[in-house]
C-alpha cells in the first residue's frame, strides 16, 4: 500500500493536475522554482498531508471530514496485520522494532543496540524485520554515506525514519490501549 | 518532518544520511552529484551552510522560510515539485 506522496495529495484535494516540471536537485533551480509557488498556498494541504500520511482512506477522510475516521485507521491496521501474517512475520516483534524506532527518532541507531534495547534477539532479526518494514512503506532506512567516497556504510549506525509518523502514531495509540 | 522528506527521495533516489560531528539528515546521490538536506521545519530557522567531499550544498527546508543563499526553502514546496 504505496503512500501519495505530497504531490499525488494536492492534485487529489484540488482536483488540479500539477505542470510537470523536471527538477534538477540543485539549490539555485530548486529555488526559483520554489518562489514562483505563492507563499502559504500549500501550507494547509500539507498539514492535511502530514496528518493523513498519504493512506488512501485517512486522504478520503481527511478531505471529507476534516480529519481521520477511526474507520480510516482500523482499515490501515488491518491492512499492515494481514500483509505481516501473508509475510509469515511475526507480528509482535514488528511492532517492536517500529517502537525501537520511533523512540529513537531521528537518532541514528545500530542494529545490536536496538536488537538490544528492545530485546529483538539478534541484530540478524532486526535487520530482517527493518527490510520487510521498509518493503511494506512502514519505515525508510537511511545508511551512513560517506561523501569523500559516495559509498554507503552497512556497518555504521543506521536511521530508521518511520514512513509516515502521523499515521504509525495514531495506530501505536489504538495498538496499545 | 525528515521521515516524510526521506521517504518522498527515496522513491527516485539512493539516500543515507551522513554525520561526522555535524550531521545532515538526508544525503541524495543522483548521478554522481551528491545533494544534503537538512530539515528544519520550525519558525524562523538558520539555513545549513555544510560542504564535505563531493556534497557541495545542502539545501535547508523549512516550515515557511525563503533564503536564496545558502538556499533555504519551505518543505511543503520542495515536495510539491518532486514527481514521485
Amino acid at each position: 500500500m504505496h503512500p501519495l506522496s505530497f504531490r499525488d495529495f494536492v492534485k487529489v484535494a484540488s482536483g488540479i493536475s500539477q505542470t510537470d516540471v523536471s527538477v534538477d536537485l540543485d539549490g539555485e533551480s530548486l529555488y526559483r522554482l520554489s518562489s514562483s509557488i505563492p507563499p502559504g498556498e500549500l501550507s494547509r494541504s500539507f498539514e492535511n498531508y502530514l496528518i493523513s500520511g498519504g493512506y488512501p482512506l485517512s486522504v478520503k477522510s481527511i478531505l471529507n471530514k476534516g480529519y481521520v475516521s477511526r474507520n480510516a485507521v482500523d482499515s490501515l491496521l488491518s491492512g499492515i496485520k494481514g500483509d505481516l501474517a501473508k509475510l509469515n512475520a511475526n507480528e509482535s516483534i514488528a511492532k517492536r522494532v517500529v517502537k525501537g524506532i520511533i523512540s529513537k527518532v531521528p537518532s541514528a541507531i545500530s542494529l545490536s543496540s536496538l536488537a538490544r534495547e528492545f530485546e529483538l534477539g539478534s541484530h540478524r532479526t532486526v535487520f530482517k524485520y527493518l527490510d520487510l518494514l521498509e518493503k511494506l512503506f512502514i519505515v525508510n532506512i537511511l545508511y551512513f554515506i560517506d561523501p569523500f567516497t559516495g559509498s554507503s556504510s552497512f556497518t555504521k549506525k543506521q536511521k530508521g525514519t518511520p514512513y509516515r509518523p502521523s499515521a504509525l502514531q495514531n495506530i501505536f495509540r489504538m495498538v496499545s490501549r | 518532518m525528515e521521515s516524510v522528506v526521506a521517504s518522498h527521495l527515496a522513491r527516485q533516489f539512493e539516500t543515507g544520511y551522513w554525520s561526522n560531528g555535524r550531521e545532515v539528515d538526508i544525503v541524495v546521490l543522483n548521478n554522481k552529484i551528491m545533494v544534503g538536506f537538512e530539515v528544519k521545519y520550525q519558525n524562523n530557522p538558520l539555513p545549513v551552510h555544510i560542504s564535505a567531499g563531493k556534497m557541495r550544498e545542502v539545501i535547508t527546508l523549512s516550515k515557511s522560510t525563503f533564503k536564496e543563499k545558502p538556499v533555504m526553502i519551505p518543505a511543503s514546496n520542495f515536495l510539491q515539485l518532486l514527481d514521485v
